[in-house]
């Protein structure tokens, strides 16, 4: 009974004609078919071009060129059909070629039945599983030819023993360069060690992700991202695998990146200015150490742990953030906002802000805030403000035309007579004083010099339009610092009707 | 009945020419026994002959080739002492020693008489 569905065919290479009809007949009882017979290796080749065979039962020593070990050799590489050897008793050089030849078996004369079936079904299996191999390997090989990673296998000795298309780019060098050399004569200077080590830790059995940069032969650098696993064959270390990808763009823009996130970074840190940013919820991501100082907070990271609403914790008015937030999202920036926020101890402290909408690298959408303390000044503004107030209801009083100007005559400030004797608005600030008083009416300074104290102009100045002769002072004023400022002019109504007669006179 | 040489005296029946593997070997076949033996009489005495011509004629590349056939053909029958012999006399041929050969090339004649002398036995008590 044969163990096989199919009748194997058995080509036999011997040449004593006593040892061939023994093992063909062994076959034929075995179950197999003859595929023929040939007594050297010349006539074994030219008969397997049309034999059909499925395996070839050998001898070793044959007579002609080939013995059955160079024969064998030729039948795998041609026909690539598995070789099963016959033979005596063999001394241990020949046993070592036929070892080497890649052959399927052996089989000792007088061949017993049990063993050569046991040899033809273990070689027609091993034949099986390498081809299979082969075309795994062959599909395996040219996906690996697909990737536009790097491939490359390092032997146990650290020599190159297969490199795919997208390395040898890489690498600026073709497969045959590649091939058997050490991938240290590739590295950058001073990564020789690392190479080395790296295989070291693979026959540990250790796997490995490094960052290896290699020179083209232009001189060129190329920086990698090494992923490296140990091969093992047969349970022993191999050598290793490697993918190489190329991240010697996304390198360079990292570098950019991060260069320019260290110096917003810094300069976030260090401005002397508050700055903020927070998310478009009013939840804080970051301050700076001005504005955690500004506010009273111990540090940036206690403010931000502390502060969870904006709205209700730092601004004073909830309904001042809200507005703040609808302009940012409906002109995408603000300048100069004003509010009233909360200090940590509980201080009202006025602050300006400009604040925009930012992308963050995620997509995600923050605001970032410029914040300066305007407390003092807002302050010192209102108490001006106060001041300026008391001075126009103090000139209001007076029936004279008092009129502040600036040195150049332009009005800062007009008391209530003076608004109303010339119909000025009720904020004149910016009329040219010069045109209204002097320039449309007759301006006598001789006579009225003499009324007049040191520093002070006096003159008479009569008004066609007006029908009135007024009497006017115009006494410099200085500011804090002493230096002359302005003018402080007082016009005293003298007559509507007779005014000429009276000058004159 | 023993007419074995005197000098294989210390060689089992089994170690000349073992029968009863052979047979068990091919399924108890007589028949195709008795035709591998015939062609062990006509081609075996023929390769000895190579041998002894090649090792007088100094041919020791023809002679270890004979000796390699002759080892094979001792083996395919189950004469187990002849094919170690062989196997020696292989070795030797191809070291080239010719004194080691003498002694080796009368064992030689000595072995396969007796070989032969038994597997005539075989096919004339088959008849």
């Amino acid at each position: 009974m044969t163990l096989l569905p199919d009748r194997l065919r058995i080509f036999v290479v011997e040449d004593e004609r006593l040892a061939a009809a023994d093992v063909c007949r062994l076959l034929e009882r075995a179950g197999y078919e003859v595929a023929g017979v040939a007594a050297d290796c010349g006539q074994a080749l030219a008969a397997l071009e049309s034999a059909r065979a499925d395996a070839v039962l050998m001898d070793i020593t044959l007579p002609g060129p080939m013995d059955g070990v160079d024969g064998a050799r030729a039948v795998a590489e041609r026909f690539a059909l598995p070789v099963v050897f016959l033979s005596a008793r063999e001394d241990q050089a020949t046993l070592a070629r036929a070892g080497a030849s890649g052959s399927m078996g052996y089989l000792l004369k007088p061949v017993q039945p049990a063993e050569l079936r046991a040899a033809l079904e273990t070689a027609r299996h091993k034949h099986e599983l390498e081809r299979k191999l082969r075309a795994s390997e062959a599909r395996y090989r040219s996906l690996v030819e697909l990737l536009g990673e790097g491939v490359v296998r390092r032997d146990a000795r650290g020599a190159v023993s297969f490199a795919n298309g997208a390395f040898c780019e890489i690498l600026g060098r073709d497969m045959d360069t590649l091939l058997g050399t050490r991938l240290e004569s590739y590295v950058a200077k001073g990564q020789e060690a690392l190479v080395r080590e790296q295989l070291e830790r693979r026959a540990r059995g250790e796997r490995g992700r490094y960052e290896l940069r290699f020179v083209r032969p232009d001189g060129s650098e190329r920086i990698t991202r090494v992923s490296a696993t140990p091969v093992e064959e047969h349970g022993r270390f191999a050598g290793s695998l490697m993918a190489v990808t190329d991240v010697t763009e996304e390198t360079s823009i990292r570098k950019a990146r991060q260069e320019a996130q260290s110096l917003y970074r810094s300069m976030f840190e260090n401005a002397a200015v508050g700055m903020y940013r927070a998310e478009a919820s009013g939840r804080l991501l970051a301050v700076n150490r001005a504005l955690s100082d500004m506010l009273g907070y111990d540090s940036p990271g206690q403010m931000v742990e502390m502060v969870t609403r904006m709205d209700l914790q730092v601004y004073a008015d909830p309904a001042r953030h809200a507005r703040l937030r609808e302009l940012i999202e409906t002109e995408g920036a603000v300048h100069r906002f004003e509010s009233e926020v909360y200090g940590r101890d509980g201080d009202l402290i006025v602050v300006s802000e400009s604040a925009r909408r930012a992308q963050t690298p995620g997509g995600g959408e923050v605001v970032e805030s410029v914040v300066s303390d305007v407390t003092e000044a807002r302050e010192a503004r209102e108490a001006f403000q106060a001041t300026f107030e008391l001075l126009q209801r103090t000139i209001d009083a007076i029936s004279d035309l008092v009129t502040l100007t600036d040195l150049s005559g332009v009005v800062i400030l007009a008391n209530r007579a003076m608004r109303e004797f010339f119909d000025l608005s009720d904020d004149p600030a910016g009329t040219d004083y010069h045109a209204l008083m002097y320039e449309a009416g007759h301006v006598d300074r001789a006579g009225a010099a003499l009324a007049a104290g040191e520093g002070t102009d006096a003159a008479f100045i009569h008004l066609p339009d007006k029908g009135a002769t007024l009497h006017e002072t115009a006494s410099p004023f200085a500011g804090l610092d002493g230096e002359v400022i302005g003018k402080v002019c007082v016009a005293r109504i003298l007559t509507r009707e007779d005014a000429t007669g009276r000058a004159a006179g | 009945m023993n007419e074995t040489p005197d000098q294989l005296d210390g060689l089992r029946a089994e170690q000349l020419l073992d029968i009863d593997s052979a047979l068990a070997r091919l399924d108890q076949d007589h028949a195709f026994l008795a035709k591998l033996y015939a062609m062990f009489l006509e081609d075996g005495p023929q390769r000895a002959k190579t041998f002894a011509d090649a090792v007088a004629k100094g041919d020791y590349q023809t002679a270890a080739k004979a000796a390699h056939s002759l080892k094979g053909m001792a083996g395919t029958i189950n004469a187990p002492a002849l094919m170690d012999h062989c196997l020696v006399l292989e070795k030797t041929a191809k070291t080239e020693d010719a004194a080691a050969m003498a002694p080796g090339l009368d064992r030689l004649q000595l072995l396969l008489g007796e070989v032969t002398r038994r597997v005539q036995l075989y096919l004339d008590n088959r008849k």
